[in-house]
């Protein structure tokens, strides 16, 4: 009995002993609960408020997510959406994290950086610029010297849009003409982007023009151009060409002569004449070649800068000199002879790898390199014979010269069309 | 006392293993090994305070068991406390806080707090051991800090960012780091067991 009594004893200690930390820290829960509570909740909220400082509150919305979206919360107030997104530029495979803030209206109250180390400079200035966007982006470009990272981040804070609109979230936000014009540019004028990142510089507007560019490789120039209420964009080559298209992407040249003639006199006093380059050139790839002139009849927008007809071993040869972009986005000087069926009679690059000083040890056997060219027409031509081992934009960039050159001879043979 | 509980007590290897596992986890940086220092000592004062007042009753045979609860149970409030006043600190801890438990027992049953006289010895003791656990694990992490990622205290020492052997900042390097600690401290005693005799 006594034995028994011990061991009851023995129990009541540890059992007691719990039962009084399990009080104790019952009663600390119900007073400090809410501020535990709170303490986590502005710990696990603390990036969404930096985009949102008037906001109450956040809570997660369960809706499905691309890949560059990790989450989207709801302001409890109704105040707009916070959105956390992570990508990563192509370019350097650095992580990239970030917080956008979005009203109620649809448009970025406060945008952050959270992480991303490629660029120290780049979170400073950049995403500020987005401040005030609806899901238009009608203000925002890339940054040039930043073009990947840039790249990288627009297209996040892209997909952000898009789940909070395909969401039923906010309103999509309405395009202006202008931007649909751009949004046509790529396609009609492949000279002033590589990609969909624009190559080009603003220059000073006269008359319908609402904005003007040129093309960064010298390739031709793009005008937004008002007349009556309509806007309407003109693209213009290196060799006077210069057409109209409407908002749809339909060509109304012929309906808009005035602008046409404007653009074209405007494009024609600041272009850049590469005869003499391309003339040089070409007489140095064919020794013996003679009569070298120059061809206007080239309707085509591209990276040639410069087509020129000539006479080598009795038979009549065309020469067209691209100017498309390679490595760091800076054009190379390409040369591409064809001949009269426009197959390729010989082909060289002024310099093959861009920045040869950095790449000193980079071997490639140029001569059999170009030799692969030779012969090639539109028919039988592949990027393959362009692919050089570690140098995917050089390669890229020597595709886009060939596919240009032997669209401008086609144009040529379509007299001019 | 029984003899498997006094097994468990002075079983050194046991107790180191209890104490090298958080020693992995909180000694990458000074800031985590001192802010857990701070938790040890206070869970282990605290702790100490209470099992003296219990002191005739822990006598009894489930001693071992109410100690453990009361650690436990010690540190379970300072955790809350921490989460609730100085959630900077408590995130900065992150899972190591709640560790704190294994540290102060292994420290609490190395020590034996139980068997003080007083309150004022107690204080002491728990104060010693304590301080002890703070100074080592600081000192473990000062040189992982250094020697596997070149700062201290989260300040970079551009001076080691040269010689920096990142198997100091994981796992092996704790080891390393705590044999080191052990080897200075088993010198250190057997000095003073020689001057003794």
């Amino acid at each position: 009995m006594a034995k028994q009594n011990s061991s009851v004893k023995s129990l009541a200690m540890p059992v007691v002993a719990a039962l009084v930390f399990a009080v104790l820290l019952a009663g600390l829960n119900v007073g400090l609960g809410p501020i535990i509570e709170e303490n986590q909740s502005s710990q696990a909220f603390g990036p969404l408020m930096e985009v949102m400082p008037e906001a109450t509150g956040f809570e997660l919305v369960e809706v499905e997510l691309p890949e560059t979206v990790v989450g989207v919360y709801k302001e409890v107030s109704g105040q707009g959406y916070a959105v956390r997104c992570a990508a990563t530029s192509q370019y350097s495979e650095q992580p990239m994290e970030m917080t956008i803030g979005i009203d109620a209206e649809g448009k970025i109250c406060g945008i952050k950086l959270d992480v991303y180390t490629e660029s120290k400079d780049f979170g400073l200035e950049y995403p500020q610029t987005y401040v005030g966007q609806d899901s238009t982006l009608a203000d925002v470009g890339v940054v040039s010297g930043v073009t990947y990272s840039s790249v990288a981040f627009k297209g996040a804070v892209e997909d952000a849009f898009a789940v909070l609109i395909e969401n039923g979230l906010i309103a999509e936000g309405v395009k202006g003409e202008d931007q649909l014009l751009m949004e046509l540019l790529p396609q009609l004028h492949s000279g002033l982007f590589l990609g969909t990142v624009g190559q080009y510089e603003e220059m000073e507007v006269s008359g319908s023009m609402v904005s003007a560019m040129k093309a960064a490789n010298g390739s031709g120039f793009a005008y937004i151009m008002k007349e009556g209420d309509g806007s309407y964009l003109a693209v213009c080559n290196n060799f006077g060409v210069c057409k109209i298209y409407d908002i749809e992407g339909a060509e109304v040249t012929a309906e808009h002569s005035a602008l046409a003639d404007e653009a074209k006199a405007h494009a024609q006093s600041n272009a850049t004449s590469y005869f003499d380059a391309a003339k040089s050139r070409f007489e140095a790839m064919l020794p013996g070649i003679s009569g070298v002139t120059e061809v206007e009849t080239v309707g085509v927008c591209n990276s040639i800068v410069e087509a020129v007809t000539f006479q080598y071993n009795g038979a009549v040869h065309y020469g067209f000199y691209s100017r498309s972009y390679g490595y760091a986005n800076e054009p190379m000087d390409i040369f591409i002879a064809m001949d009269s069926n426009g197959a390729i009679a010989a082909q060289t690059a002024k310099e093959l790898i861009l920045h040869g000083e950095y790449f000193n040890a980079y071997t490639l056997d140029e001569p059999s390199y170009k030799a692969g060219f030779k012969g090639l027409t539109a028919e039988t031509w592949s990027p393959d014979v362009a692919a050089i081992s570690g140098a995917t934009m050089t390669s890229d960039a020597m595709a886009t010269a060939t596919e240009d050159a032997f669209a401008a001879f086609q144009s040529i043979q379509n007299g001019g069309n | 006392m029984t003899e498997k509980t006094s097994i468990l007590q002075k079983d050194p290897l046991l107790l180191l293993l209890l104490g090298a596992c958080p020693a992995l986890a909180a000694t990458a940086d000074v800031r985590a090994a001192l802010g857990m220092g701070i938790m040890v000592l206070a869970v282990l004062l605290l702790s100490g305070i209470i099992a003296f007042a219990l002191r005739g009753r822990l006598s009894q045979g489930a001693g071992f068991a109410t100690c453990v609860i009361i650690v436990a149970g010690c540190a379970s409030v300072m955790q809350m406390l921490l989460a609730a006043f100085l959630p900077a600190f408590y995130n900065q801890l992150g899972i190591y806080a709640a560790i704190v438990a294994v540290i102060a027992l292994t420290g609490r049953f190395a020590g034996g707090v139980k068997e003080a006289e007083s309150m004022g010895q107690a204080v002491k003791t728990a104060l010693t051991i304590g301080l002890y656990l703070l100074v080592v694990m600081v000192i473990v992490a000062a040189v992982r800090e250094v020697l596997g990622f070149a700062s201290i205290a989260g300040v970079s020492l551009d001076f080691f960012e040269s010689y920096k052997i990142s198997a100091m900042g994981k796992a092996p390097g704790a080891y390393i780091a705590l044999a080191m600690a052990a080897a200075v401290v088993a010198a250190c005693g057997s000095k003073k067991e020689k001057e003794g005799k």
